[in-house]
């Protein structure tokens, strides 16, 4: 009795606390507001969403069944289907459905002011992202771990089937050319940011060869090893921008970046997933979580100031960094980090037949969102902390300010967001980059933001350090998503064009290359990450 | 492999592309059209979890995934719509193709744009059909899951639902529990 007392007062606190941080940023006008708010009013909803909501789903309308066998018990084969640790499964989950969507989206929805994207980013998630992911999850634990297509043709018909795989096909093609856009847009005219992000693709592969090997299964070894490489390729990146030599050498337009870009994806996709890629994707769930955890701590100790307002005249469709109104536009943008139809691919795919009993469904499937939300949160926050000229003049492109300096300056100054040409030359300086006018895609300017409240705690001489390190730290998830993806792209074509029916069985395939093979599948490897 | 692997590249190399050679940085134009395609698919998941759900005598709590599939179904729609009809240029797919056209025809580009301004013009109609193409398909599985649940409802014979049977656990799992 006791106890329940006290937990309902906690709970209740959680609430009240919940629901004041949110009125604060939700009724706050003309008053500049702490992001210290942001990550409170986060936090509690996705801890009553998850206590309760998630709870409730998981007892009432799933019925969860901790006694009933799962897919990976029943089946196992050592290969696809393994019962795994649920923090395992958990990392796995996560690191598969996070790519760089939550970083991009929020960053580009700010032009609308920080209110509607962070409402958006906290209720969609828990009230349709999370929903989506666990019931997914759920039901296809249920059924052996069948993938959305597999289950849409037998619990719909044929016509649910064949949508459910051309959507999937179509949309890996959209999704994997807007990244390849972010990542090109970072990296043009910048040699530091080109020879960085050129960087990790060997350092990808010699920790491939290194825990494939050199040394099986010694897995911890492999990441340090990584993790150190990856952080002197940011520092040798800014050597290079010194030499007047090797800087031309990584000195291009778009133009030449994009076909190297998609060379890089064709010949990426043709190697064996243990040498490039099983290793990138683990370096990035570690850099991603330590990342998002820094970031969160940066902000908890420095409390910055969200200098974007709640809501920018740009919600009548006029914005400059992408037309639409506010409605739809804002829940078009974010996708990623509230809801998104990728994660359903992964919570069919890989994730249930890893999973050894159905009551970890709602820690993985409603809990691995929620940190992906969050980590939209860290994005919003990042975006809204600059000045808003400065974001402005970072986000909008040539074609709609003007392609001269003082000419991008003059229109977004009269939009009522003072900025001059010597405060951007003054950024770009800082962060060693010979512009940042109409640097388009989000990276940039999420990098600037980032580096701005690394800087502001961590001292601000190393700003063009954390510049480059956050340009690294999208690049090497979009580089990994590439290569997965057209895994993923190349086996859903050959489904089509092998059958053009009903061969269901090849669709198996999808979920075991958008997971990015697991890397502890191996069992040198799990045995090591469980013991 | 090295046939489809090139098949897949070339696609989206193709959108790449596209989106590096447009003046105004090519994010205008992919992200809402990922934004579209993948809010679909979230629909299309969503549509199959309510199927389930009514299907397996659950229609009190089917609203869970219905109510979030039917906010899907509302912006994707619109946001399409103004993607296929809106006069501005800045939004709409076809009314962007129309200007540049006009300006390409008028002679007003500079050359290395009017260079590039066939391309645009018709990566701007693909994006249009591409975009109702998605809605489309969003439309026919949400009518075949309203179809199978009120066939359900009333009695009548629908696809039997694929759950497994149930088997006890046998896992001797304490490494797995904490």
């Amino acid at each position: 009795m006791r106890t329940n007392l006290f937990s309902l007062l906690v709970w209740a606190g959680v609430v009240l606390l919940g629901a004041a941080a949110i009125g604060g940023i939700a009724l706050n006008r003309g008053e500049p507001i702490n992001a210290l708010w942001f990550i409170t009013a986060a936090l509690c909803v996705y801890a009553i969403a998850y206590r309760f909501y998630a709870a409730w789903i998981a007892a009432t309308v799933l019925s969860i069944d901790a006694t009933r066998a799962t897919p990976a018990e029943r089946l196992a084969n050592g290969r696809d289907f393994m019962p795994t640790n649920r923090w395992v499964v958990f990392g796995h989950h996560f690191a598969a459905i996070a790519g760089p969507g939550p970083l991009i989206g929020p960053t580009l929805a700010a032009q609308f002011g920080y209110l509607p994207g962070t409402l958006w980013i906290l209720f969609g998630a828990v009230l349709g992202g999370c929903v989506q992911d666990m019931v997914t999850l759920f039901f296809s634990t249920r059924r052996d771990g069948k993938s959305l297509g597999q289950m849409a043709r037998d619990e719909l018909g044929n016509i649910g089937g064949v949508a459910a795989l051309t959507a999937t096909f179509l949309i890996m093609i959209i999704l994997i050319a807007v990244l390849g856009l972010v990542v090109v847009n970072a990296m043009k005219n910048s040699p530091w940011a080109t020879s960085t992000v050129a960087a990790t693709i060997p350092i990808a592969m010699l920790v491939g060869l290194y825990m494939y090997k050199l040394r099986p299964g010694r897995v911890l070894e492999g990441s340090a090893l990584g993790v150190v490489l990856l952080l002197l390729a940011v520092a040798g990146g800014g050597w290079i921008n010194q030499q007047p030599g090797l800087r031309e050498l990584f000195n291009h337009p778009g133009l030449p970046l994009a076909f190297a870009v998609i060379g890089y994806g064709f010949a990426a996709a043709i190697l064996p997933v243990w040498l490039l890629l099983a290793p990138r994707d683990y370096l990035s769930t570690f850099m991603k979580l330590g990342t998002v955890i820094l970031l969160a701590l940066a902000i908890v100790w420095m409390r910055p100031e969200i200098k974007m307002p709640a809501l920018t005249q740009f919600v009548d469709g006029s914005g400059p960094i992408f037309g639409g109104a506010l409605f739809p536009f804002v829940f078009i943008t974010i996708a990623c980090g509230a809801i998104s139809g990728f994660h359903a691919l992964i919570a069919s795919g890989t994730t249930p037949k890893l999973l050894s009993n159905e009551r970890d469904i709602r820690m993985i499937g409603y809990g691995g969102m929620v940190l992906e939300s969050f980590v939209a949160i860290m994005a919003m926050i990042a975006a809204t902390v600059l000045d808003p000229g400065v974001y402005f003049a970072i986000n909008s492109p040539a074609g709609v300010v003007g392609s001269t300096a003082a000419e991008a300056v003059a229109t977004i100054s009269s939009w009522g967001f003072p900025v001059t040409v010597e405060q951007m030359n003054l950024l770009a300086q800082q962060m060693g980059e010979a512009t940042l006018f109409a640097r388009t895609g989000g990276a940039p300017s999420l990098a600037v933001g980032m580096a701005s409240i690394f800087g502001s705690a961590f001292g601000e001489h190393l700003l063009a350090l954390w510049y480059h390190f956050a340009i690294m730290f999208e690049a090497v998830f979009i580089l990994t998503t590439l290569d997965a993806g057209t895994r993923v792209g190349r086996s859903c074509c050959r489904t089509c064009s092998a059958t053009c029916g009903n061969r269901w069985g090849a669709l198996r395939g999808i979920p075991r290359c958008c997971s990015a093979a697991p890397w502890w599948s191996r069992p040198g490897v799990i045995s090591c990450i469980s013991a | 492999m090295l046939f489809s692997s090139a098949v897949v590249v070339s696609a989206w190399g193709y959108f790449l592309y596209i989106g590096v050679i447009d003046p105004n940085g090519g994010v205008n134009i992919l992200w809402p059209l990922f934004g579209i395609s993948n809010q679909i698919l979230a629909a299309i998941a969503l549509c199959v979890a309510t199927g389930i759900l009514v299907k397996s005598g659950k229609l009190k709590y089917a609203w869970l995934t219905a109510l979030p599939l039917i906010w899907l179904v509302i912006i994707t729609s619109t946001a399409t719509w103004q993607k296929l009809s809106s006069a501005d240029p800045r939004i709409g797919f076809l009314a962007a193709a129309n200007s540049l056209s006009d300006k390409l025809a008028a002679g007003v580009l500079s050359p290395d744009k009017a260079a590039v301004a066939p391309q645009l013009i018709f990566n701007q109609r693909l994006d249009a059909v591409l975009a109702l193409f998605f809605v489309a398909l969003l439309w026919l599985i949400v009518i075949d899951m309203l179809r199978v649940c009120m066939r359900h409802l009333r009695g009548q014979a629908v696809p039997p639902l694929s759950e497994t049977p149930h088997y006890p656990t046998q896992l001797e799992e304490a490494w797995a529990r904490d």
